[in-house]
């Protein structure tokens, strides 16, 4: 691939890419300070895009509409600045919404894979008005299917994962909220959010379709944990009270 | 071989004459192979005893005696004996029985007396069929009544026995008349007498040996008939009706003395009595016929009622174990010579129904009882492809081991209605269904037999089809898809085949009311490709039908019902081969395979040049993808499931929606998009191929899961069943391929009492045969078994327990 960034050394560095105009920069820090103006009430298709104004992404004429609109959203982690709720949720970056299969493909394209991604990374694609957080309204009595790959694997299950969950193919009706994949050093991290962690019969469902979507070998460890003992658990390695998020 | 077979041409002439029925090729690789191997006769796979064969070649005596009578010109004497060989194990096979009227039984089953008629003008003798539940299935025309007689004995008494045995898993018993070129001295009384066992009830008349008379054709071939009449009468039943009659013929020599003395001293008389109503229709050579009397050595009670048979066969020359196991690598060169074929084996061969679970207890075919207090639904599906006779005629090479009279239409017709009468299957697909014959003969019968047929004839000028009928009592039906598999845009799909697949729902009665139904159940069926070197056609018209079957199951998963399914026919390729393995394991890495490979029919590897499958197999234009699912979902049946949701569910496979990929609106950066180098700077690249993004891998994979209800082996053997058999090919090309009850429910949570519905259950199988049975029933077709194909049969069970 066209590994552009090669060059770059540090990411919050804002480093033009050599090819490519970066007429977008100044729009990173515009997207920051909008970021806290969404206070949605995560329900579907409320648009909370930060930046334009909450216009709904809508499907283009002749374009193949989604059933849901959905965000991108990109985040990393700053090295050398410790993990907080408040490093996270500004480490969090909406790419951009659509509404269309057309739509989708545009933003996915110009977006590098993530398997090709450098550092500690998380693509989130997110349906519109959910933000990939835990406190969201439309997460906190959620979990998420984990899987954990090994190197390489990456960039074909997000595509299939997402392309799954943008099909409507996991088939629990408004259950999903989001899909993510999280760049580490030695192994990738996709995971799937529901909303209601409870839901038995949801979150089977979920898993026979991961399973399915994936091509996953039968003895893939597959791990589900719900927010509130991802909370938890973040809490008790932070020696935090009151997280508000984070990862 | 050859050499071999040079070298013992002399004393095989000798010995043919000497025995008169053989076949000089058989008679050489029956004696030759023994030598080898020497193994010891089985049935289904069970040992039986062999006879106990003393010598197994002739002296150079022996020969030259021989010779000495070939120059005499007189016809050799021929007898068979051949004792059925079916005793002590056909009591393992069925199982519990009661004791002493097993013995019964088995006496009779074991006993056999095969008449063989001799005509002049006909090369061919037919075997004989019996079925042990006393019914004929094969051929019971007799084309020469005077020479054969059918000697049966215990005929009442049979019957009362079958009552209780037949049912239960011996389906077929095949009785071969073999002719093993053994020769009959006169046939003792008292040795028949003996055999006959008094304890039975039977009223044996003494066999008498009349007056033989030689009748020697000798034809300008080489092939030596010689005719000796022999009559022996055997007995009548008291109760039986059938007068049993045995003709013997005996040869006359002039020079029987001489002879005589010699054969005297290695040939122990024999005599026969025939139990089991036996037809014998003997079209072929002029021969004699004998009966032979099994004795069951292996049975104690055999051997407490009658002393152990001493020499009733061959004293000298091949013994039943060789006549047995004659390679099957020497069986295509029959075709060579049509006249040599006039191997009669006697032997009985059974497909025995297989019941896989304990907990289940009806072996015979359906029982359905219309009010089933279980939430259970036991069904069963038969999968046959019947050969067109278009297709036989087409290629009659195939066939030229075939006595002409069982491959006529006239004659298989009966047979396989035969057959669907005995099992009267739930659910039947038919391939290779001749379009008249279908519509004038076979529809008004399965008509009448309570089916509802769809029927779909291959495109072109292809006269066959297939067919796939359910008993209306029994299923409903939901959905059918005529599928062709020829697309004229397409140059790879240039192929005339068809599949059908229908969404059936089972329905559960109580009396004559329906009360239930059961899950959706999806029945798929097709004739695949037979070409051996285009396994791309193969997988691609495959494709087509697991992206119906796909589509027709998600579609019931959109409505919150597991659909089961049961894809079954002819797909010609063997098991374990790519086109299997993309079935059962859903996945196939298929880049750079040679295409002969996907089907593995033949071993096309000395090939210099294949031609090899590269990717992607089949170009989009077919609308499937490489996960053999419909690419596009504006396909207007995918409109049913939109209507079928309440609100808007708009859907989209992988398949659809990376068509979209780069398409033109899709290639125009997102104004809205910030540009973060590393992560949002890519740019769309057409001809960017990673193997996760384009749109076809080099692997094709499906959803479904799918098990083979057999296991293409012989149970506890290493020996392959086949499907099939004809002169060039034996083997397993015909599959039921079903969904399994899945067995890790236990990992679900809430849905498991859902899960443990889901799937369905092997029951029982009818069990097929390996091809050295077969081929001693002279191959396929025969009076048995009327295709070239042997019926599949699976019982399964549906789990009607819903959530």
């Amino acid at each position: 691939m066209n590994n552009k960034f090669d060059a770059l050394k540090d990411d919050d560095s804002g480093d033009h890419d050599q090819d490519q105009g970066s007429q977008k920069d100044c729009e990173k820090e515009k997207n920051d300070n909008d970021e806290d103006n969404d206070q949605n009430t995560a329900k579907k298709k409320v648009c909370v895009s930060p930046k334009y104004n909450a216009t709904i992404a809508v499907p283009g004429v002749g374009e193949h509409p989604l059933q849901y609109n959905y965000s991108f959203w990109y985040s990393r982690r700053t090295p050398g600045r410790p993990a907080s709720t408040q490093s996270y949720e500004s480490n969090i970056k909406q790419i951009g919404s659509f509404a269309s299969v057309e739509q989708f493909w545009r933003f996915y394209s110009h977006m590098i894979r993530p398997g090709d991604l450098t550092g500690h990374s998380d693509f989130h694609l997110f349906k519109e008005g959910i933000k990939p957080m835990w406190e969201d309204d439309a997460n906190k009595l959620g979990g998420k299917w984990i899987i954990r790959l090994r190197k390489g694997l990456a960039s074909r299950c997000w595509e299939n994962l997402i392309l799954a969950m943008l099909g409507e193919q996991f088939m629990v009706g408004e259950e999903i909220c989001g899909a993510v994949v999280s760049v580490r050093f030695q192994e990738d991290i996709i995971s799937i959010w529901n909303k209601t962690a409870s839901d038995q019969a949801t979150i089977t469902r979920i898993r026979d379709t991961l399973r399915r979507v994936l091509n996953l070998p039968p003895n893939t460890i597959m791990e589900y944990k719900t927010h509130t003992d991802s909370i938890k658990a973040w809490e008790d390695f932070h020696g935090l009270v009151n997280a508000v998020g984070g990862r | 071989m050859i050499g071999s077979a040079q070298s013992l041409e002399r004393s095989m002439i000798g010995s043919l004459i000497f025995y008169g029925l053989y076949p000089l090729t058989r008679l050489i690789n029956c004696v030759t192979e023994p030598l080898k191997k020497g193994p010891s006769v089985s049935i289904n796979g069970k040992k039986v005893w062999d006879g106990e064969v003393p010598s197994k070649r002739f002296t150079k005596t022996q020969a030259g005696l021989l010779d000495l009578w070939l120059s005499t010109s007189s016809g050799p004497p021929k007898a068979k004996k051949d004792p059925g060989r079916v005793t002590g194990e056909w009591l393992k096979e069925n199982g519990a029985l009661e004791k002493e009227k097993s013995k019964e039984a088995e006496m009779k089953k074991s006993t056999v007396k095969e008449v063989m008629g001799s005509e002049p003008e006909k090369d061919r003798k037919e075997p004989v069929l019996v079925t042990l539940e006393g019914r004929l299935l094969g051929g019971v025309k007799e084309d020469e009544p005077e020479v054969r007689d059918g000697v049966e004995e215990d005929g009442v008494r049979e019957e009362g026995q079958k009552q209780q045995d037949q049912e239960q898993t011996i389906l077929y018993s095949e009785k071969l008349m073999r002719d093993d070129g053994v020769q009959e001295a006169p046939c003792s009384p008292t040795e028949e007498s003996e055999n006959s066992n008094p304890a039975l009830e039977l009223t044996t008349e003494t066999s008498e040996v009349q007056n033989p008379s030689v009748k020697d054709s000798r034809t300008t071939d080489d092939k030596v008939m010689v005719h000796v009449q022999l009559e022996q009468i055997v007995e009548k039943m008291s109760m039986g009706e059938s007068v049993t009659k045995a003709q013997m013929q005996k040869p006359k020599w002039e020079s029987q003395t001489a002879a005589g003395l010699d054969l005297s001293s290695f040939v122990d008389p024999h005599a026969s009595t025939s139990e089991v109503p036996a037809e014998i229709w003997d079209p072929g050579l002029d021969l004699v016929s004998l009966l032979c009397e099994a004795e069951a050595q292996t049975q104690p009670w055999e051997s407490r009622a009658q002393p152990p048979p001493r020499g009733w066969h061959f004293p000298i020359g091949p013994g039943l174990e060789e006549v047995l196991f004659c390679p099957s690598t020497a069986f295509p060169s029959m075709s060579y010579y049509p006249h040599s074929l006039e191997r009669e084996t006697f032997e009985v061969v059974w497909r025995v129904w297989e019941e896989l679970s304990e907990t289940h207890t009806a072996p015979e075919p359906p029982q359905r009882t219309p009010s089933e207090p279980r939430p259970l639904f036991d069904f069963t599906v038969m999968s046959y492809n019947i050969l067109a006779q278009d297709l036989l005629e087409a290629n009659q090479e195939l066939y030229t081991h075939c006595p002409l009279g069982v491959l006529s239409w006239e004659y298989r017709f009966p047979n396989l209605t035969q057959e669907f009468k005995k099992w009267e299957p739930d659910i039947l697909c038919l391939q290779e269904v001749q379009e008249n014959h279908f519509t004038e003969q076979l529809h008004p019968v399965l008509r009448d037999m309570g089916y509802t047929c769809v029927y779909k004839r291959r495109t072109g000028t292809k006269t066959d089809g297939c067919v796939v009928c359910y008993r209306s009592n029994r299923f409903s039906q939901v959905s059918e898809s005529l599928l062709e598999f020829y697309r004229p845009e397409c140059e790879l799909l240039d192929r005339d085949n068809v599949g059908i697949v229908l969404l059936l729902q089972p329905i559960i009665t109580q009396g004559s009311e329906v009360t239930a139904k059961g899950p959706p159940l999806c029945v798929a069926t097709t004739h695949l490709l037979f070409n051996t070197r285009r396994g791309d056609v193969k997988l691609t018209q495959l494709a087509i039908l697991l992206a119906e079957i796909d589509y027709i199951v998600r579609n019931c998963k959109v409505k919150g019902e597991h659909c089961n399914v049961v894809l079954c026919g002819d797909f010609n390729a063997l098991p374990n081969m790519p086109l299997y393995q993309l079935i059962t394991t859903r996945q196939l890495y298929y880049h750079g395979l040679p295409a002969w490979m996907i089907s593995g029919q033949e071993d096309l590897s000395y090939n210099i040049h294949h031609r090899r499958v590269f990717a992607p197999l089949w170009p989009s234009t077919v609308g499937i993808d490489d996960n053999c699912q419909y690419t596009t979902v504006n396909d207007p049946k995918s409109q049913v499931t939109s209507t079928q949701s309440p609100e808007r569910n708009l859907q989209y496979n992988h398949g659809y929606l990376r068509q979209l990929r780069f398409c033109e609106a899709a290639c125009v950066r997102p104004q809205d998009l910030e540009l973060i180098p590393g992560v949002t700077d890519n740019t769309p690249d057409p001809e960017d191929k990673h193997p996760y993004t384009t749109r076809f891998r080099q692997t094709i994979s499906h959803y479904l899961n799918l098990r083979s209800a057999y296991g293409h082996f012989i149970p506890g053997t290493d020996r392959a069943e086949v499907t099939t058999l004809h002169s060039e090919v034996g083997a397993t090309v015909d599959y039921i391929f079903y969904s399994p009850r899945r067995g890790i429910s236990g990992a679900d949570q809430k849905g498991g009492g859902q899960r443990q519905s889901e799937g369905l259950k092997l029951l029982g199988r009818l069990s097929l045969l390996p091809e050295e049975d077969l081929w001693s029933m002279n191959g396929l077709p025969n009076e048995m078994f009327p295709s070239d194909h042997l019926s599949l049969l699976a019982k399964f069970q549906l789990d009607l327990n819903p959530v």
